[in-house]
């Protein structure tokens, strides 16, 4: 995935869902931080994860539904949004390491910078 | 007494892949616990993101939302989906071929998952629906950069969602 598309999936999620702070979780979010990380597991991804304002489980469904794997969206652009919530496993068993990669502050920059 | 129950239900959640049914759970639970308190349990747990809930009425399974999470099962339930299909009718696999085409420019990133699907679609139609569908981390971190789920039409789609859930 490259910082272009992160940030159409940030401004699309913004648009339709009316939301303008969110956090991006996972891989994805590697690429506020760092928008040309070398290529590797971190940059395969085409999934962007994304917890909603107040961790609503229910946003957070909706925004899967309407971006997410196989949605029209995906089915477009080749890329998609996936709700999670603050319980979402997102490390394999037997690995450590943060659970939360949050860069919800450069990335809500981001959706202002080019809003 | 209830937290212990919760726990137990929980623990035995986190021991199977495949989730349990309520009937499963209810089995192995012990001391045993009446059919309506194992629904309050699982309902309490479904509510507090504990459990994810796949299926309805009796095909319903619990699955515990630390061994999975809710969009790694629809991924695969969409994959199952596909896989039937692609049984019935493996010229399919081409419609894959060509969604493959597309990620490979949008994702270039990815190469490593599209070059193993492109080996899985041009060989044998059985190794192909077998790691579709697989409950392994293979199969599961191949599927997030899967050309198939452009084969599940919309309604399927919402059918999967509507029964897969958490919270």
């Amino acid at each position: 995935m490259y910082l272009m598309q992160l940030r159409h999936v940030i401004l699309e999620i913004g648009r339709r869902f009316e939301i303008d702070d969110f956090h991006i979780v996972g891989s994805a979010a590697i690429l506020a931080v760092l928008p040309d990380p070398p290529a590797g597991a971190l940059t395969a991804t085409r999934d962007v994860d994304v917890i909603p304002p107040g961790d609503d489980a229910r946003l957070a469904d909706r925004i899967s539904f309407v971006m997410g794997e196989a949605s029209d969206f995906d089915t477009e652009h080749g890329y998609h949004a996936q709700g999670v919530t603050s319980r979402t496993p997102d490390f394999a068993e037997g690995l450590d390491g943060p659970r939360d990669t949050r860069a919800g502050g450069p990335l809500h920059r981001l959706v202002h910078g080019s809003a | 007494m209830r937290e212990d129950q919760r726990d137990m239900v929980l623990r035995l959640l986190a021991a199977a892949p495949a989730g349990l049914s309520a009937p499963e759970l209810a089995r192995q639970l012990k001391p045993r616990v009446s059919q309506p308190t194992l629904w309050r349990l699982l309902d309490e747990l479904r509510h507090s993101g504990r459990v994810i809930v796949q299926g309805r009425a009796r095909a319903t399974r619990y699955y515990s939302s630390d061994r999975t999470d809710v969009a790694s099962l629809r991924s695969r339930r969409l994959h199952e989906v596909v896989a039937r299909k692609i049984a019935r009718d493996p010229s399919l696999a081409g419609e894959a071929r060509e969604r493959l085409r597309r990620l490979r420019q949008v994702n270039p990133h990815g190469r490593v998952y599209h070059d193993r699907w492109q080996e899985l679609l041009d060989g044998p139609v059985p190794r192909l629906l077998r790691v579709m569908t697989e409950d392994s981390e293979t199969s599961e971190a191949l599927r997030k950069e899967s050309p198939l789920t452009t084969l599940v039409t919309s309604d399927e789609r919402r059918r999967i969602f509507e029964t897969t859930r958490a919270g």
